[in-house]
């Protein structure tokens, strides 16, 4: 018995699970229990009036759902080479409301039981999911109870030392002061310990490809890839470079496509608003040369007349965007650095994409995908093939 | 249920229409169907005829009709 468990408010699971949650089996990859728990969970979710609400949700559960997990079982041959390392204690990012869920699903189709401590800041999604969570557990997989506690608790290093002391794989998402504060604390010799951390992302497109596309299904897609998010997520573009020769004509009907989805469906916080406002004039002053481009608040644009290499430490939030028009997609490297994450692209850059990053020996660039598909859930994240690296592989002669 | 009720129902179900609005019907010309809507009827779809949906096909169910083709076409599903 553990006193320090007291302070631990569970909203998935209960101190008893939690307490022997070491004691339960490692599953296969890929399990029958868990698939067929992630199919019944993504249909109450889908059928969830609340959940409609809340695509990010819904996205969650079409992720989840049957067919994908059927597809994704068979291209990692999930046979018998591969099971869970036990217990995998993940300490949630508080920027994005799903990500939670995501990282458990990550840790179950591995085949490891799952603590997830999510952060105090309250989303009706967190509601949802653990409530629906809780119900199928109750009513349909009683056998995966002992697999999942979903938690909050208060800074408490003694809470995380316990249950760090428990866990074969540590997971933490969210910023770096979290990752070093998370850190301060031990796990065991053979413990997995792996830190997401603060990332950048960039959009590249060539202007001539674009000015053939449909400009307003584009919109809506760049829309969901930055403001959906209020730009907080990693995989958020923050600059947009321009390639080709239709530079001036492509940013004239890009900004004003993306104008009308943002005024019909944005609403900005107040606080954000007024941030914005002073990260313009925080950047004018910082970068003398940069041009501050906005009709209003909503879309603000900040254009470079180089790319300083220290551009992407400054971060603009809720559609506050650098842009850069390139000569040769060359100009990029050195922004690349390991602290960039995703490449979204419009157009057919992606080979020339990738052939600059292989030539020049770029250390950062995780993902490259096409504009719109910045916020998809990935088994792939941050460089790492997830429901390998959480698993063991047994090896043979 | 034959498989053109099937695929109908789908709709009726998934983005919660009347039977008579799903002949001729297009991807974002209704609120229902919009990328929520989308999401929930391929994954009634794929359940009602046990198939798994390839990504482009995913993206290329536009309409009713543009629908019945790809599941004629890849997934072997008479319609």
């Amino acid at each position: 018995m553990q006193p320090a468990f007291d302070r631990i408010k569970y909203l998935v699971g209960s101190r008893k699970i939690l307490e022997q949650m070491e004691t339960v089996p490692a599953l296969p990859l890929f399990s029958d229990k868990v698939l067929g728990f992630l199919d019944c969970f993504s249909k109450k979710l889908m059928e969830n009036r609340e959940a409609r609400q809340y695509p990010d949700v819904i996205a969650y559960a079409f992720w989840i759902r049957k067919a994908h997990m059927e597809q994704a079982r068979m291209a990692y041959q999930a046979g018998t080479q591969r099971v869970g390392r036990g217990v995998a204690f993940q300490i949630a990012p508080s920027n994005i409301p799903v990500q939670f869920a995501v990282s458990m699903t990550y840790a179950l189709i591995a085949g490891n039981a799952s603590i997830v401590r999510i952060s105090d800041k309250e989303f009706e999604q967190v509601d949802i999911i653990c409530q629906t969570l809780q119900a199928v557990m109750l009513d349909a997989y009683p056998c995966l109870a002992p697999y999942i506690c979903i938690i909050r608790y208060a800074h408490d290093d003694t809470i995380t030392q316990l249950l760090s002391d428990m866990c074969g794989v540590r997971m933490i998402w969210g910023g770096n002061r979290t990752i070093s504060a998370i850190r301060k604390t031990q796990v065991r010799p053979r413990c997995l310990d792996l830190g997401f951390a603060d990332r950048y992302s960039i959009a590249v497109v060539d202007s001539d490809d674009y000015l053939k596309q449909d400009r307003d299904a584009i919109a809506r897609d760049f829309y969901n890839d930055t403001y959906f998010s209020d730009q907080n997520a990693c995989s958020s573009p923050r600059l947009i470079v321009w390639t080709g020769h239709g530079i001036p004509k492509a940013k004239e009907v890009f900004w004003g496509a993306l104008a009308d989805v943002v005024s019909e469906k944005y609403k900005m916080d107040p606080i954000c608003a007024s941030e914005k406002l002073l990260k313009v004039a925080v950047c004018a002053s910082r970068y003398p040369g940069v041009k501050a481009i906005k009709k209003d608040n909503l879309l603000v644009r900040i254009e470079l007349p180089a790319l300083y290499e220290d551009i992407m430490g400054f971060r603009g939030n809720c559609g506050f965007f650098f842009e850069y028009s390139a000569d040769k997609l060359q100009e990029i490297v050195p922004i690349l650095t390991e602290d960039c994450q995703t490449i979204a692209y419009i157009g057919g850059i992606e080979e020339e994409l990738r052939k600059v990053i292989a030539d020049n020996g770029v250390k950062g660039v995780d993902r490259i995908v096409r504009v719109g598909h910045a916020a998809d859930i990935s088994f792939v994240w941050d460089g790492l093939d997830l429901p390998n690296v959480l698993s063991r592989q047994i090896g043979n002669s | 249920m034959t498989n053109q009720e099937k695929y109908t129902n789908a709709f009726v179900e998934a983005l919660e229409i009347s039977g008579n609005q799903v002949e001729g019907l297009e991807y974002q010309a209704i609120p229902e169907w919009d990328s929520v809507g989308h999401m929930s009827l391929i994954a009634a779809i794929e359940e009602a005829f046990d198939i798994m949906m390839d990504t482009d096909d995913i993206i290329d169910f536009s309409s009713y009709k543009k629908g019945q083709e790809i599941l004629k076409k890849n997934y072997g599903v008479e319609l």
